[in-house]
């Protein structure tokens, strides 16, 4: 299976990348780890005339802790953040999500930029940073541009990203003390389709107060969604107050999950209730252990 | 486009269209046949080969995306006619049937226990997951993982 041919280009400067982008844009696509692309290049769903392969540029390829925040570059690949211990121990729900996506092999080929900018209502990691309150690093002709990943998700493949703009960095914002999160997708298979995932990412008072309770869909409407109904209405209650299950009755209700070969709309709700149950649950007892920082 | 890589050792220089896959690069101009085409789209890893050490799907790359990196084939895993010790475990464990799946199976297995020398059953099983046997002999094949990963531990089964 060939796609239509094309132009190739691998720069090892961002700017070169972003020029090229330029001067191409009405034909050229940005390629990170390729995987969805070429799939889609293979399949003629697209057919992009320039390819501008960003994966040797060095500084989009470095997970990094910046004081306030975690830096991810574009070209990171899944399974490097999946393995990361920095992000193991403080960020486990995006460890998780990374850990979710694909297989073994295509872990090794795909990178954050991708999965979080096809704007893929399945994706794994754009869930997670909608729920950790990510932003997103825009970088184009015009220099830098940062957008909260909560309105970076517009509809079903369609995001925030402007013509000519290509996503250079995820920042996750440090989290707090007693602070947890966890990410967990049903699959009727092993590395089939999702049915729905759901990231939850809390963090509590010092008196155990939930202070800040957030979620991410999956599979779950024709984008990723943040449930954010929640927060706002358990923030300062205490867990042993509230019954796990009331706050995931609010969380299904901002899902809007469509009816498929994985399941009915009506099944699917009742997998994300059980799962926002689990991942609330798990993301208490790691703020509670403290586990995460 | 121009592209020069290492395969299995040996340096190679070549010209290839942008959109030839990595697989048929490996296939048709280095006649190197033992990477399989299964489903070219990604699932079944019949395509597997290491890139600069790490397992990927040769079928959803194009070749210009290796230049100046070092691929590893089925072919490179032996030294002359001394099979690689994964090679002989799967002839002694019966861990192909067709053996469509076997070189996938091998160059996965090979970049797995290249990170876990001695991986569970629970952790062979997650690390070929992106690899598919239609013939369904997946029991065989992880005794097969098995044998070579205690080999390497010094002879212990």
């Amino acid at each position: 299976m060939y796609p239509p041919s094309f132009d190739y280009a691998a720069p090892d400067d961002l700017d070169e990348a972003i020029k090229l982008f330029e001067l191409h844009n009405d034909n050229a696509k940005i390629m990170t780890g390729g995987v969805g692309l070429i799939n889609a290049m293979k399949h003629h769903i697209i057919r992009p005339g320039f390819l501008i392969d960003i994966s040797r540029i060095r500084e989009l390829s470095l997970i990094g802790d910046h004081g306030g925040y975690l830096s991810i570059g574009a070209t990171v690949k899944v399974a490097e953040l999946q393995r990361s211990d920095l992000v193991k121990r403080n960020y486990t729900a995006i460890s998780e999500a990374a850990g979710a996506i694909a297989d073994p092999l295509l872990r090794n080929m795909i990178s954050v930029g991708g999965n979080v900018c096809t704007g893929n209502p399945d994706d794994d990691l754009p869930p997670v940073f909608l729920s950790m309150d990510a932003q997103y690093i825009l970088a184009g002709r015009n220099g830098r541009r940062v957008i909260d990943a909560d309105g970076f998700y517009l509809g079903h493949m369609s995001t925030a990203i402007r013509p000519g703009e290509i996503l250079v960095e995820v920042r996750v914002p440090r989290q707090a003390e007693r602070s947890g999160s966890a990410y967990i997708k049903r699959e009727l298979r092993q590395n089939d389709h999702l049915v729905a995932g759901v990231a939850a990412s809390i963090s509590l008072e010092e008196d155990g107060r939930y202070k800040r309770l957030a979620f991410g869909l999956s599979g779950s409407g024709n984008t990723s969604i943040h449930a954010r109904l929640p927060g706002a209405k358990f923030t300062g209650s205490r867990p042993i107050d509230v019954p796990v299950g009331d706050i995931a009755k609010m969380v299904v209700e901002e899902a809007s999950p469509l009816s498929d070969r994985q399941g009915s709309a009506s099944y699917k709700r009742k997998v994300i209730l059980a799962l926002a149950r689990e991942a609330l649950t798990l993301a208490l007892q790691r703020a509670e252990q403290g586990g995460q920082k | 486009m121009k592209i020069s890589v290492n395969v299995n050792g040996r340096n190679v220089d070549a010209d290839v269209e942008p959109r030839k896959l990595l697989v048929d690069f490996i296939r048709d101009d280095l006649h190197l046949t033992g990477t399989h085409v299964g489903c070219d789209t990604s699932s079944c890893g019949a395509c597997t080969v290491l890139l600069d050490g790490v397992a990927v799907k040769s079928c959803t790359m194009f070749a210009v995306q290796a230049n100046n990196r070092n691929i590893t084939t089925i072919e490179g895993l032996s030294k002359g006619d001394e099979l690689h010790r994964l090679q002989s475990a799967f002839i002694e464990e019966g861990g192909l049937q067709c053996g469509y799946c076997t070189p996938g199976m091998i160059m996965t297995s090979a970049w797995l226990l290249s990170n876990n020398a001695a991986p569970t059953e629970e952790e062979i099983r997650n690390g070929i997951s992106g690899n598919l046997c239609r013939c369904t002999g997946y029991d065989s094949i992880i005794r097969s993982i098995q044998k070579a990963s205690s080999d390497r531990r010094g002879g212990r089964k």
